[in-house]
């Protein structure tokens, strides 16, 4: 259901509901307030009757019919002594009221009935009568009545009964109810009408969002949504959405451009291969030149692979950040050791010295083979820029967790042992330098996004992928930690990978 | 012929001169966009077959700084970028061709004999008579500076005047070239279209460049000897 419809409904019940109390309210004390001015003159008329019926015999009649009507004289015996008119000669109160009102004065209602003879003039025209008078086809009539006890001259404790026609009160009490439910009806309908055509103010500016919203292309989130100028909840939604779609917008964004630089890179490669094969197939081509241009071609067909492996563990670094490394127990220093043996070869090809230094064996969990592969991009990394006959220094060390060891007991208890000696929560740093010519102070702010590159043409002839620095930075951050880059005061780049690891006791 | 290679991938440039020397054109290839605009201002090469992705001033840039030098060597631009937009950002730019890599060797060079054929001649990308301003690709067109508001009819309609500056253009030759087929109307609607440039281009500057010659037509004067670009 339309939350207009539901709105106008929910408001139409809610006056209604208010309407009807405060009516039932008013008519409940206007009845009361009415009741009580006629039992007041109730009570008055049978206090003066009273006074001067004491200590007198009967007939009573005088005093009777000079009062005002329907009051009657009951006797100790129930009999209607006196009445007024005469001919009301039914008693007007029950045994009940009557007993009530022997021991003091009694309120109460009754019922008055014309007296006989005329009852049964009544009764022959009642069939012509309730046709044409309706409510008036009654012989009897609700009265209000007061009871009080009067001690005769004779000594018997009679009851003096008052009564008084209701039908004024009634007819007023009619009066207000039909005021109110004709009041009523229109303002419960005004009051509908009103949260129909307020909601629907209310709710203009979230139809034209809806719409807006709608209009978008999944392919295009340029378009904003326009923000009412109320400064209300609705624009702050808008305002809210605006800001999801400009993130949205910034993400998709960055995508793109990552794309196009794939594309890029990837192009570049397969250019050159199509271009060497091309050549190649031209005729004349001696043995020597095509042997030249199919090792050429393999060099392109390896940057097309290590290109293809650095985009799909950034894929997928990219799809599940937490999943990306799994952890298990090993020796960092091993694992550099293995890096470093490996990265040997290519480090003589350039007369460079690789040295390593760690401060023990290192057993934490991590992901070995991720963190091999970050070592291996800031190995090839350093050793692209090493100058011949300098050397690249590698450094692991472990800094405990600070909070860790403030749980520890023995925080203070071994403090030369420090490092090596605790358990628990730490982050391993491993650090390459070269002393090559550094980063550029310009790039260093760049140097792990993606396919940015200290000097483009160079760094790709090399093979350089312009993702190796960051895959390590992913590498980083799936293992808590994070990447970063400096030039060292004596020259050369500085790369470390902190990774925040659970650090176990190993033997020495 | 003599070809600008500028790329700074060092394989791909190697590659593009060997297979071009193979072909018989003479090559030199510079990897940087400062050194192209530098190079193709001092020698006039027949092509220039430019990257766009280059250290210092992109492809685009280099493109555009020599159209503005007035260097009107066929310009072919090469990308890894296959979008459509930096093809067109390219051709607006002033380039006359657009190859994506990868690109096969035997469509670059029949590209190349293409420009070369198509020649040297001035090309200016945006028009300049007197102060008179059109740019095709954007779309404006304004006079000393100032804005004009054209339509698209009118703006057809000077851009044809100002490719031929100084020359008289008959009531005939105007229709043809502005009018399609479709319109089958008289003589009079180019009349009627001189009436409303003139009232545009001239009248609000005090000018009176745009000239009826009496039983021949109009023209679009130029007081200038050379004829700027």
């Amino acid at each position: 259901m339309p939350l207009r419809i539901r709105l106008a409904a929910v408001f139409a019940l809610g006056t209604l509901l208010v309407l009807a109390g405060l009516g039932v309210l008013f008519y409940v004390l206007l009845r009361t307030s009415l009741q009580s001015s006629l039992d007041e003159g109730l009570s008055a008329r049978a206090e003066a009757l009273r006074t001067r019926l004491t200590g007198t015999g009967p007939p009573f009649g005088r005093e009777l019919v000079s009062a005002s009507p329907f009051t009657q004289l009951v006797g100790a015996d129930g009999r209607v002594l006196a009445a007024s008119p005469p001919s009301l000669t039914a008693p007007l109160a029950d045994s009940a009221l009557l007993t009530a009102g022997r021991a003091g004065e009694t309120f109460g209602t009754g019922l008055l009935r014309t007296d006989d003879e005329e009852d049964e003039d009544d009764h022959e025209t009642e069939e012509d009568d309730e046709t044409e008078e309706g409510e008036e086809e009654s012989d009897e009539e609700r009265v209000r009545l007061v009871v009080e006890p009067v001690l005769l001259a004779s000594g018997e404790r009679a009851v003096l009964v008052v009564a008084s026609p209701t039908d004024i009160t009634d007819l007023a009490e009619d009066r207000v109810r039909d005021v109110m439910v004709l009041a009523g009806t229109p303002m419960v309908l005004l009051s509908a009408l009103a949260a129909w055509v307020l909601s629907g103010s209310a709710l203009r500016p979230v139809e034209r969002m809806r719409r807006q919203a709608a209009a978008m292309e999944a392919a295009d989130i340029g378009g904003r949504l326009e923000v009412p100028r109320t400064r209300d909840e609705i624009a702050a939604l808008a305002a809210t959405m605006n800001g999801l779609l400009d993130r949205l917008q910034a993400a998709r964004a960055r995508d793109r451009a990552f794309v196009a630089d794939a594309g890029h890179e990837l192009r570049t490669p397969l250019t050159n291969l199509k271009a060497e094969l091309e050549l190649a197939l031209r005729p004349g081509r001696s043995h020597g030149d095509l042997t030249e241009a199919v090792s050429a071609a393999a060099f392109e067909t390896e940057r097309l692979i290590r290109l293809a492996e650095a985009l799909l563990a950034l894929a997928r670094f990219d799809a599940d950040p937490v999943q990306f490394a799994s952890r298990e127990t090993v020796s960092v220093r091993d694992l550099l050791d293995r890096a470093v043996r490996a990265a040997t070869p290519a480090a003589q090809a350039r007369e460079a010295r690789l040295r390593l230094h760690t401060d023990g064996p290192l057993l934490v969990d991590v992901d070995p083979d991720r963190v091999r592969q970050a070592v291996d991009n800031l190995l090839s990394n350093a050793i692209r820029h090493a100058p011949p006959a300098t050397r690249i220094d590698v450094d692991a060390d472990i800094t405990p967790d600070p909070t860790a060891t403030a749980d520890g007991p023995k925080k203070g208890d071994e403090p030369a042992a420090g490092q090596e000696g605790q358990e628990g929560q730490a982050t391993v740093r491993i650090t390459v330098r070269d002393r090559g010519p550094g980063f550029p102070a310009d790039f260093l702010p760049r140097a792990f996004e993606r396919f940015t590159r200290a000097d483009t043409a160079r760094s790709r002839a090399q093979g350089g992928t312009g993702l190796g620095l960051a895959i390590v930075t992913a590498i980083a951050t799936a293992h808590g930690g994070q990447a970063s880059a400096a030039n060292h005061p004596e020259g050369g780049a500085v790369v470390s990978v902190s990774l925040r690891v659970h650090h176990l006791r190993g033997e020495t | 012929m003599r070809v600008l290679v500028v790329e700074d991938e060092t394989r791909t440039a190697a590659l593009l001169r060997r297979g071009l020397v193979e072909e018989g054109f003479a090559v030199d290839v510079v990897a940087d966009g400062l050194e192209a605009v530098w190079q193709a201002s001092e020698v006039a090469y027949d092509v220039i077959v430019l990257d766009l992705m280059l250290p210092g001033i992109d492809g685009f840039e280099v493109c555009r700084r020599l159209r503005a030098a007035r260097r009107w060597a066929p310009v072919l631009m090469l990308s890894a970028r296959g979008e459509v937009t930096d093809r067109v950002r390219g051709l607006d730019v002033g380039a006359d061709d657009y190859l994506a890599k990868p690109f096969s060797f035997d469509e670059l060079s029949a590209r190349i004999r293409a420009l070369i054929r198509r020649g040297s001649h001035e090309r200016p990308v945006v028009l300049d008579v007197d102060g008179l301003r059109l740019d095709p690709a954007g779309r404006t067109a304004s006079r000393d500076g100032t804005d004009l508001d054209l339509s698209p009819k009118e703006f057809a309609l000077l851009e044809y005047l100002m490719r031929h500056p100084g020359e008289v253009l008959s009531r005939t030759a105007i229709l043809e070239h502005v009018w399609d087929f479709a319109y089958d109307g008289t003589s009079n609607v180019v009349d009627q279209y001189i009436a409303y440039l003139r009232r545009k281009i001239d009248r609000p500057f005090g000018t009176s460049q745009l000239e009826t010659v009496r039983g021949a037509g109009y023209r679009l004067r130029v007081t200038t000897s050379a004829q700027p670009g």
